[in-house]
């Protein structure tokens, strides 16, 4: 059997090497102090996104950089996998194309979202089609064919070869009958995590700890932004909250997060359950009206930007423990994530022109 | 070149209206080291009357700095580099107002903006035609293609032919242009006209609905009519992308006819921001300037000249040796070594003289060697040289193949003409392209000591084509020697160990010489690397050569060689009483006992350290022989071609392999055996602000 050392030793020195290359915090200022979005976009032409500025200039469109970036994120994490087959053993490999299928969920559920526009509500999609990642497919699915398919039977159809196709199944139909792709969406992250979870379950006790512990915070993340979804975006986002949380979440279980929102005062209850779990004293408003919607959701958003934080500050510590760990795969995957989504919203901070102190409270 | 060059301190006092005059001047010199007067005179610090600048200078370099920040993003997005500013660029530059500056970029930026706005809307026209086209076939075989021809990906695709009332024809392409779909018109006959329309099935009730707005009649035309639909959407294609191509190498024209008003606005601008730079540095009393920093000894007089000139002699300089306050430095270092009290920081004047390195241009590789490990303290000896001697002689010894080592020279060449080719681009080079010039010249520098060194074992590709100047190391690894100075493995292990005794010999040297010139005499007699421990190590090194002279039978009894270990040993036990003045006397047996394991085993794992030195070497050859072997396995009746590719393959592996693992073990050598005895990395760099400042 072979030990952590020689599993991980290739792993590790090749992920902390990539690590080293993040973009920095100074980079991500100069782009937020840029005078122009011009400049902001030239920022990154020392970095691992030169090719994005490359098709802005080609292109001058937000979009196409935006779209050139995710590429270039997806296509970097993917090369794990190459690495993962190379020196560890069957679980890391199944683990790691696990945490790798997020990507491709991702993409489908963008499609989803543009077939669900389109099928269901009757919008035109042809502004946003362009932009959808199209480099992959899901399980042998098509982005072209999702988006095109005529009604929810075409789509089932085309997913019956997917592991996911029974979640899809049930799904739909109560997507077409609700006119709202949320429960879609759930089914999937649900899906998602409970594979997930179960992958990690084959993992050594140690690699196992630490992946439950990393994914319980991701999974604490979704919650919040399950909520924040239903309090911003639908008027029944009280009812039926257990139904649609996932457990295994680090800080908080479905029951307890049931508990907090069904009282009167929902942002300032979580905020209170979350910040104490997490040793951070709360920002919640003291006095929460009901009708203060706006003010609930920013307070749960500010929760779900704490959550990404607490991330951050475990994969630091998972970096800084034992060196030969699942842990640095999984630190490595959330701070290329975390990359591309600061550089994502500096820029479209910057091209919608929004206060630095905005667009600072957004990273 | 031996030692970091000889610093004095200057401090300036000029009338505030000279202060432009000498901020300008010493911008020119670019010699000037700036600290703040406070931090080097104690008195000063507490001394109201002097301050810095209300700001005023910070203030307006942090705004001069956006601007030139936006003419240099302009001028990169033009694809020019920066530009470089040379001493005229100060008295003779056209003098540029920030807001008119302000002005021409905006001015620019506008038009870009606009050019952007032209390409994103030309993107989008690309992009809803791009989706048609992924759905159908390639262009081959298209000119006779009809609907029915069409099944890759047709799934999506919606094809009407038929026609529409000619005069209607510019109103239907105005429509179907904002969809994913292409209108293609085939020909005319009276007043209708007939047309392909191909767009995606998704849309099919909005261009249903357009065609029926425009009395579109469906009907059968002839066959390749699709097929020409295709083309003419390939070539529309073509054209949106060649128009789009056109307006992002617009850009780059755009900016060059502004090119040379932007470096010219650049110049001026920097050299405002560097002159606000050192304004900043300045502390200011009520009508007076303070400008205070280190120099260069050598340049004091051009200094002196320039400032009582550009100052019309309204102005004090009073000068200092670096040896003034570095001598109460050590002082102040002592106290805080041995006194047990803590002493707030701030309380302690932090007076650090910067080192300069200075070294001929030509050894700038192991300089970065060198500080890449450490700044070395100011007055010590700079290793550079030295480092130079004994990273090319290691690197050489595990490396002997003038063959090789020519390939080395190539690939150094081969770079460095990277780097020259890559020198105008504005893009800066990033990750290991940052290095890659360092790293050549590096190259070029081993690949010549391999060369030496080859041809002095007569190795070539690991061939002897040449007899050997000194000892033909491959013959000893092999074991074909019997005559010689070096004949058998053993020996090249000999050689090494004294080659290492040679090294830490000479660290030892040097930091003798260093705590005597920093007058440091407690530790130059008590520390590990100090004369006693130097004695003890050179007595060491006697006794194990008689030692193992004697066929590792006896050792010597000499009784002065026995005295040279014991006497210091002995006297090594002063250490702790004399440092501490006081304390347990059984905590200074315990010190003094780890201290001696210490420099016996310090000292012994240090020297055999060198052996690696050997073991590469020898790696070297045994791995060529091997490919040769297999060579001639694989071509027993004379030299075939699999032979010539394994001999390719193998030296190829070699010198990745071998000058990888030899480059790397020189500096570990360098850093832990050589600089371990005398280094003091607790230097700061000397950093003048000047015109050559990026």
């Amino acid at each position: 059997m072979s030990s952590s050392v020689s599993i991980y030793a290739f792993l590790n020195a090749k992920l902390r090497a990539r690590i080293s290359t993040i973009i920095p915090e100074e980079t991500i200022r100069q782009m937020i102090e840029a005078r122009s979005f011009e400049e902001t976009v030239h920022i990154l032409n020392s970095s691992i996104y030169a090719p994005a500025v490359k098709a802005y200039e080609q292109t001058g469109d937000l979009l196409m950089t935006e779209l050139e970036i995710e590429h270039i994120q997806q296509s970097t994490l993917r090369e794990t996998s190459r690495y993962t087959q190379q020196f560890t053993n069957p679980a890391i490999i199944s683990f790691t194309s696990m945490v790798l299928l997020r990507f491709d969920l991702v993409n489908l559920k963008n499609a989803l979202r543009l077939w669900y526009e389109r099928a269901i509500r009757g919008c035109s999609i042809e502004e946003k089609l362009p932009y959808l990642l199209r480099s992959t497919g899901v399980q042998g699915l098509s982005v072209e064919s999702v988006v095109n398919a005529v009604s929810s039977d075409e789509l089932i159809a085309l997913t019956m070869n997917a592991a996911f196709a029974p979640i899809i199944e049930n799904a739909l139909p109560l997507v077409v009958k609700e006119r709202s792709l949320f429960p879609l969406e759930i089914a999937l992250d649900r899906w998602y995590y409970e594979t997930l979870k179960s992958s990690a379950a084959n993992l050594s006790s140690r690699d196992r700890a630490i992946a439950e512990r990393l994914i319980g915070i991701e999974i604490d993340a979704i919650n919040v932004n399950w909520i924040v979804r239903r309090h911003a975006f639908y008027t029944d986002g009280e009812k039926d909250h257990e139904a649609t949380l996932l457990a295994g979440g680090l800080i908080a279980n479905p029951g307890i997060l049931e508990k907090a929102l069904s009282s009167n005062q929902p942002a300032r209850q979580l905020a209170q359950l979350f910040g104490e779990r997490m040793g951070i004293p709360s920002e919640a408003p003291k006095e929460e009206k009901e009708s203060h919607t706006g003010q609930t959701a920013r307070s749960l958003a500010f929760l779900e930007t704490l959550l990404q934080q607490q991330l951050l500050y475990e994969c630091r510590r998972v970096l800084g423990g034992y060196p030969f760990t699942i842990g640095v795969v999984l630190a490595y995957f959330a701070l290329k994530q975390q990359e591309a989504r600061r550089v994502i919203t500096v820029l479209n901070g910057k091209y919608y022109e929004i206060a630095t102190h905005r667009l600072e409270a957004l990273l | 070149m031996i030692f970091t060059k000889r610093m004095v301190y200057l401090t300036a006092v000029t009338l505030q209206e000279y202060s432009r005059q000498l901020s300008r001047e010493l911008l020119r010199l670019g010699l000037m080291h700036f600290v703040d007067i406070r931090t080097i005179d104690p008195v000063l610090s507490g001394d109201s009357a002097i301050k810095v600048p209300k700001g005023e200078s910070a203030a307006r370099h942090t705004a001069i700095a956006a601007v030139r920040r936006r003419v240099e993003v302009l001028l990169n997005v033009g694809g020019f580099p920066r530009p470089s500013i040379g001493e005229d660029q100060l008295g003779h530059g056209i003098p540029v107002d920030k807001d008119d500056a302000v002005r021409i970029m905006e001015n620019l930026e506008k038009q870009v903006d606009k050019i952007r706005g032209s390409q994103r809307n030309l993107q989008q026209q690309i992009n809803r035609l791009e989706d048609v086209r992924r759905h159908l076939p390639s262009n081959e075989g298209n000119r006779f293609l009809d609907t029915g021809g069409i099944t890759q990906g047709g799934a999506f695709l919606q094809i009407q032919t038929g026609s529409i009332p000619a005069d209607r024809l510019e109103s239907l392409e105005q429509k179907i242009i904002q969809y994913p779909a292409v209108l293609n018109r085939i020909n005319e006959q009276g007043n209708r006209c007939f047309v392909v329309i191909i767009g995606m099935k998704r849309n099919k009730h909005d261009i249903d609905q357009i065609l029926k707005d425009h009395d579109f009649s469906s009907e059968k035309l002839p066959a390749g009519s699709t097929g020409e639909t295709i083309n003419e959407l390939d070539n529309k294609l073509s054209r949106l992308k060649e128009e789009q191509r056109s307006y992002a190498e617009f850009v780059p024209k755009l900016v060059d006819r502004s090119r040379s008003e932007l470096e010219q606005v650049w110049r001026t601008l920097r050299v405002q921001e560097l002159q606000y730079t050192i304004e900043s540095r300045f502390t200011e009393t009520k009508r007076a300037i303070v400008a205070s920093g280190w120099l260069p000894a050598t340049t004091r007089k051009t200094v002196q000249t320039a400032l009582v000139h550009v100052t019309e002699g309204h102005i004090s300089l009073e000068w200092h040796e670096a040896v003034e306050f570095q001598g109460k430095k050590i002082k102040n270092a002592e106290k805080r070594e041995t006194s047990e009290d803590h002493v707030p920081d701030g309380q302690i004047p932090l007076i650090t003289v910067p080192s300069q390195l200075a070294n001929p241009r030509i050894l700038k590789p192991f300089q970065l060697l060198v500080t890449n490990y450490g700044i070395p303290a100011y007055g010590t000896v700079d290793p550079t040289t030295l480092v130079a001697l004994a990273y090319l002689a290691m690197f050489g010894l595990m490396f002997g193949d003038a063959g090789h080592g020519l390939v080395l020279i190539l690939a150094g060449l081969a770079g460095l003409g990277w780097t020259r080719k890559r020198a105008g681009s504005p893009t800066p080079a990033s990750g290991l392209a940052t290095a890659i010039p360092t790293l050549s010249r590096l190259a070029l520098w081993c690949g010549g000591a391999a060369v030496v060194t080859g041809i002095l074992f007569g190795s070539y590709f690991g061939m002897s084509l040449l007899p050997p100047l000194w000892f033909n190391y491959h013959g000893v690894v092999a074991g074909h020697i019997e005559a010689g100075p070096i004949k058998s493995i053993f020996d090249i292990l000999r050689l090494t160990i004294f080659f290492g005794i040679t090294v830490i010999s000479l660290g030892l040297g040097i930091n003798w010489l260093n705590l005597a010139r920093q007058k440091r005499w407690f530790s130059l007699f008590f520390d590990k690397t100090g004369l006693l421990g130097g004695i003890i190590y050179g007595a060491g090194v006697i006794i194990s050569a008689r030692f193992a002279s004697s066929g590792f039978q006896t050792l010597p009894d000499s009784p002065i060689l026995l005295s040279l270990v014991v006497v210091p040993a002995l006297v090594l036990f002063l250490k702790s009483p004399l440092k501490k003045r006081g304390g347990n006397p059984l905590w200074w047996l315990m010190e003094w006992m780890i201290e001696l394991l210490e420099i016996f085993s310090g000292y012994l794992a240090n020297t055999l350290s060198f052996m690696r030195v050997a073991g590469l070497g020898i790696a070297h050859v045994t791995l060529m022989i091997a490919f040769f072997q297999i060579a001639k396995m694989a071509s027993p009746e004379g030299f075939n071609i699999w032979a010539v590719i394994i001999m390719v393959l193998g030296n190829a592996l070699v010198i990745v392999l071998e000058g990888l693992s030899a480059g790397i073990q020189s500096l570990r050598l360098n850093y832990y055996e050589f600089f371990s005895k005398h280094f003091q990395p607790s230097g700061v760099e000397y950093k003048p602000i000047s015109l050559e400042e990026i």
